[in-house]
């Protein structure tokens, strides 16, 4: 798997960004995964950016340099999906955080008046399940992590259609779904705004590396695998596999 | 191809949902269509929703009943590009940005026509959205046929972005008809409502259509 690879693509929010992080380029979990594989870096973390941003970032650069589809490992950090993406004529390309800044005019409405958690996290889990065919359709490999807790409620994840989305999800892709994150993995090595420090993006990048070359891991001995539910189940959180 | 497939799936804005016809469902296109090709019919459109719950509500059909994915043909009249979804948490509704509805608009809409659309952000997405579904229904082995409701004259009079140019050649053209369901229809006296929606022979001329593109295609 490893001869492969020859770039590393990834892409999130403030935590593949490095944000805060002194010499974000090359202390970034991103940078240092890339220097632990061997392989160069495009790295499309951006603070504050919301799961859109996050997938269309790959999308476009796939439709831009075809030629990285077939020896590129992708990595994501998904981000909270209550993160709604806007276009401020002004500012650019905002997104939805909630007590974060003095929120713009549309933020505030939509916080009032047009945010429903099962909406987003619906919305959230098609996201993912349309990435997953994309990926397949094209034998991309690929890496999804959170950054960041963001536990639905139990009402959402009680919901029907939830759980079927969720059951859909491939979880050899898609490490501790909703149940570990970048956040998990680094603390208590954060930097005060709660953000992993250089020690926190070290073990970040770690984890990532490990999963990589794990023999247990489907994608090691194949560009492309189908997974095998047994041997990831591991992989899986209990939560999940008591839906 | 009555045998290759079991049902008919369709999802699109008020072209595909009957709006103001006189008897609603029972004479849009999809129900045509399916008589005509004597297959069952869900029809999952919606006046005034944007893409996103076109295709949401395709892939939402899918996660309740997997098991019709291999015998299905699912047909999705694309709406227009500049249409986002938002959820109304007083009215528990949806709502979506249509332009058309400017005079009647929440002050959120107001907002978002105001500071916060971007025309070339949002046809990129729109470009995007559709490279994306037709990779999710092709991962998924399900049989589909595309085509834009909408006039689409503001696309093709558009400045393209390279971004742009590699997503309209990344679409599939064999299942994304060419000619937008305005063009089939010829948008005579007879075959459009006042409104400009389409009358109950413009569904009739649509079903045609798509029957007979349906059997070059998958026959």
């Amino acid at each position: 798997m490893l001869e492969n690879i020859k770039k590393l693509i990834t892409s999130g929010d403030s935590f593949t960004a490095g944000y805060k992080l002194r010499d974000a380029e090359t202390n970034c979990w991103a940078s240092v995964l890339s220097r632990q594989l061997s392989v160069p870096l495009t790295n499309y973390g951006r603070q504050g950016m919301g799961n859109d941003y996050v997938f269309n970032s790959v999308i476009d650069h796939f439709l831009l340099n075809p030629e990285d589809k077939y020896n590129s490992l992708v990595v994501l950090g998904l981000t909270n999906f209550t993160r709604i993406e806007f276009f401020d004529k002004h500012l650019g390309l905002i997104t939805t955080i909630p007590n974060k800044r003095r929120p713009s005019e549309i933020e505030g409405m939509f916080w009032k008046k047009h945010y429903d958690e099962l909406y987003c996290y619906k919305n959230f889990l098609r996201h993912v399940i349309k990435m997953q065919g994309y990926f397949l359709q094209y034998k991309i490999n690929y890496l999804m992590l959170d950054a960041f807790p963001f536990f639905p409620s139990s009402e959402v994840i009680g919901d029907v259609l939830v759980k079927s989305m969720i059951m859909e999800i491939d979880m050899t892709r898609y490490l501790w779904f909703n149940n570990r994150s970048m956040s998990s993995i680094s603390f208590p090595n954060s930097l005060d705004d709660g953000h992993p420090n250089i020690a926190g993006h070290k073990l970040i990048a770690d984890t990532f590396y490990e999963a990589i070359v794990d023999s247990n891991l489907p994608f090691i001995n194949h560009l492309y695998a189908i997974p095998d539910p047994e041997k990831d189940k591991l992989l899986i959180p209990d939560w999940l596999k008591n839906l | 191809m009555s045998t290759q497939f079991n049902k008919l799936i369709a999802s699109g804005c008020s072209f595909t949902s009957g709006y103001k016809l006189e008897h609603g469902k029972e004479s849009t296109w999809p129900k045509l269509l399916g008589d005509k090709m004597s297959i069952p019919v869900v029809n999952l459109s919606e006046a005034g929703r944007g893409n996103s719950y076109v295709f949401s509500s395709i892939i939402d059909y899918f996660m309740e009943y997997p098991e019709e994915k291999k015998s299905s043909l699912v047909i999705i009249g694309v709406t227009g590009y500049h249409r986002q979804d938002f959820y109304d948490s007083y009215g528990k509704n949806f709502i979506s940005t249509v332009p058309e509805f400017k005079d009647e608009a929440s002050s959120f809409i107001e907002s978002f026509w105001k500071r916060y659309y971007n025309d070339e952000y949002y046809f990129t997405n729109y470009l995007r959205s559709i490279v994306v579904m037709q990779e999710y229904l092709k991962s998924n082995s399900i049989k589909y046929l595309m085509f834009n409701a909408l006039d689409t004259n503001r696309i093709l009079q558009r400045n393209l972005s390279e971004l742009d140019q590699k997503y309209i050649e990344s679409i599939n053209t064999e299942f994304f008809l060419k000619m937008t369901m305005c063009d089939f229809i010829g948008f005579t006296p007879k075959s459009v409502l006042d409104d400009g929606h389409p009358s109950e022979l413009g569904h009739k001329i649509m079903a045609e259509v798509l029957y007979a593109n349906i059997k070059t295609i998958f026959d």
